[in-house]
């Protein structure tokens, strides 16, 4: 067998492997292993080398520093109640408007996005006050979870993204770039979600009724609004200014980005020991998570790739002469039908370096491509079957909540993130304008 | 017999983890007090990028097995969630030997070979700190270890899940 159809046999072998259920990591993992000790005639210490040395890697990564510290600043937000009152806010200030408690969902999350660069906390904790109120104002079910999974994965593309850090040391692009790549099309997502909130509210009002109770002053709602915003904001501009600016490493700014939320902590008397320690103890958590798939993922791709199976990709995709609109479509197809059934690490880890020669060979600026993966790879947590809002949303819903409403909730969503993705690659200044400005014209090269 | 050992690997790695996860405090505090040394003082610190480094590699790997403990590693379970409770039990024991046991006993066995070479290299770090790089390399066969004796655990209570006993 030549090592191309023994690259192609693994890929396969990888769908039969992922529906047996036990952990990505260790599947991936033996099949690095397996198909690496065959592929190169039996010479397991070389297999082996390879390994630790992959391991090792990752271990002496220092842009992947920022991944634990950006989620521990989202935990330690989380912790500080600031989402909470972010969506209080918004209730009050936007509650009276008819469907205004969706688009309060949603400019919520946005902020909060902002300031944490995963998805989880986001869904979880506007999600838990978000749920209740919109139930009680009489909101279609389906609206209700389709709006806090879609807001809520905003958080894993507005910067600070721990994606776009996974991308960054995958790739060879700067992370700074990624970041501020990755803002006009995080904004224009939900601006898009709050259009269609609106206009579904407009044509059908039984869905997003107005609430008529609790009258708050002008000059009240300005106080709370003050409150409520300008700190998370002050600290956006921290971190995400001193990466863009290119004062700092993204690991720095992520780590000032700890202190500023513990000081926020304070602030809002919130601070405790005990607070601490459970951030700490979810952090570690999901970083392992994460790492350890990073380290199954690792020893696949470095195999996969050794074999040649990501030229033999290339090649039959370059061969097929389609013209570079078409295959770039089939390309998002790809990461789209992938992100169904895996989740976003580990479909960053097989695609990218499959993807990124094929997108240089047409002539795709690789900024412009890498974000666009990014903005598809949300949908990942959407598409059914497998989607982390869905389980997130799921996990904290009251039993009228069934998980068909969050299906069927999430298909408009889905479809708008469809619209903005299509938007971005036909007007790439959505993805390219700031990071031009801001780094010069060098991105575009 | 067998019992209790489940729950002392339960107990003890659980607790490794808790202890580990404390690494996350000096590791934001270290880089916090890098950024201040070197752009308010303009002194940088010859230490801090390698104590960052290991504080954060120490942090994940060794809690690797609290992780699977808690069965926090992700799977793709959606279609495996169809079978009934049995066959998933069942599922779940092959796959353990099946895909489990090879793939972290290789890189158990792997990380082992490559932290004793760093030993017996006396091997240091190239950096002006140079400190020593093999104690941070054993971490590698230490946190799999752990993992493989949890992996282990994980089985055994799923073995006397399957004959309806809980742990």
């Amino acid at each position: 067998m030549s090592p191309e159809t023994l690259a192609v046999v693994m890929f396969f072998t990888l769908f039969v492997g992922l529906l047996l259920g036990h952990p990505l990591a260790f599947t991936l993992g033996l099949l690095g292993v397996v198909f690496g000790v065959i592929g190169w005639g039996g010479s397991t210490d070389a297999v082996l080398a390879l390994l630790a040395n992959r391991a090792y890697g990752v271990m002496e990564e220092y842009v992947l520093v920022a991944v634990p510290l950006f989620i521990m600043m989202a935990q330690v937000l989380d912790a500080s109640g600031i989402a909470e009152r972010l969506f209080e806010t918004m209730h009050i200030v936007m509650g009276r408007l008819r469907g205004g408690l969706g688009i309060a969902v949603i400019i919520a999350c946005t902020i909060f996005s902002a300031t944490a660069g995963v998805v989880g906390a986001t869904v979880v904790s506007i999600g838990l006050l978000a749920i209740p109120a919109l139930l009680r104002a009489g909101y279609n079910i389906p609206l209700i979870a389709g709006c806090i999974t879609a807001g809520g994965t905003l958080g894993i593309l507005i910067p600070p993204s721990i994606m776009l850090v996974v991308y960054g040391s995958l790739s060879q692009i700067s992370v700074g770039w990624l970041y501020a790549a990755a803002f006009g099309p995080g904004f224009l997502l939900s601006a898009l979600y709050i259009a269609y909130i609106v206009i579904l509210c407009l044509i059908k009002p039984e869905y997003g009724p107005a609430e008529t109770s609790g009258a708050h002053s002008g000059a009240e709602k300005a106080v709370m609004f003050a409150k409520s915003i300008v700190p998370p904001i002050i600290l956006v501009l921290i971190v995400l200014g001193s990466i863009v600016a290119g004062i700092a490493t993204p690991t720095e700014a992520a780590g000032m980005g700890v202190l500023g939320a513990v000081i926020m902590t304070l602030g809002y008397g919130k601070f405790s020991w005990k607070m601490m320690k459970d951030a700490c103890w979810s952090t570690t958590i999901t970083t392992s998570m994460i790492m350890t798939l990073f380290l199954g993922g690792n020893a696949f791709q470095a195999v996969f790739m050794g074999l040649g199976g990501g030229d033999a990709i290339s090649n039959f995709m370059l061969g097929t002469k389609l013209p570079p609109i078409a295959l770039l479509f089939v390309m998002m197809g790809i990461v789209f039908f992938l992100g169904c059934f895996l989740d976003w690490l580990g479909i960053l880890l097989i695609v990218i370096p499959i993807f990124t020669p094929v997108s240089q060979e047409l002539g795709f600026n690789g900024l412009w491509f890498a974000t666009l993966i990014c903005v598809n790879l949300q949908m990942a947590f959407l598409t059914p079957p497998f989607g982390y809002s869905i389980f997130y949303l799921k996990g904290i819903s009251p039993p009228e909540i069934t998980i068909y409403h969050i299906y069927k909730g999430v298909v408009p969503f889905v479809t708008l993130q469809w619209i903005g993705l299509i938007l971005c690659i036909f007007i790439p200044e959505i993805i390219l304008w700031a990071p031009a400005r801001f780094f010069g014209p060098s991105v575009l090269g | 017999m067998l019992k209790s050992f489940v729950r002392a690997v339960d107990a003890f790695n659980l607790f490794v983890g808790r202890v580990t996860s404390y690494a996350m405090i000096p590791l934001f505090l270290v880089v916090c007090y890098e950024v201040f040394m070197r752009k308010l003082f303009n002194m940088p610190t010859v230490w801090a990028f390698e104590v960052t480094i290991y504080l954060y590699g120490f942090n994940y790997m060794m809690a690797m097995a609290a992780t699977h403990c808690l069965d926090r590693h992700v799977r793709i379970d959606v279609i495996t969630l169809q079978l009934p409770p049995k066959a998933q039990l069942v599922l779940r024991l092959i796959t353990h030997w099946l895909v489990f046991v090879p793939f972290v006993g290789a890189l158990l066995w792997a990380g082992t070979a490559y932290a004793a070479k760093s030993w017996a290299n006396w091997e240091h770090s190239w950096s002006a700190w140079k400190p020593p790089l093999y104690p941070y390399k054993t971490v590698i066969p230490v946190s799999l270890a752990l993992l493989f004796l949890q992996g282990f655990a994980n089985f055994v209570r799923e073995w006397y899940q399957l004959k309806g006993e809980k742990i």
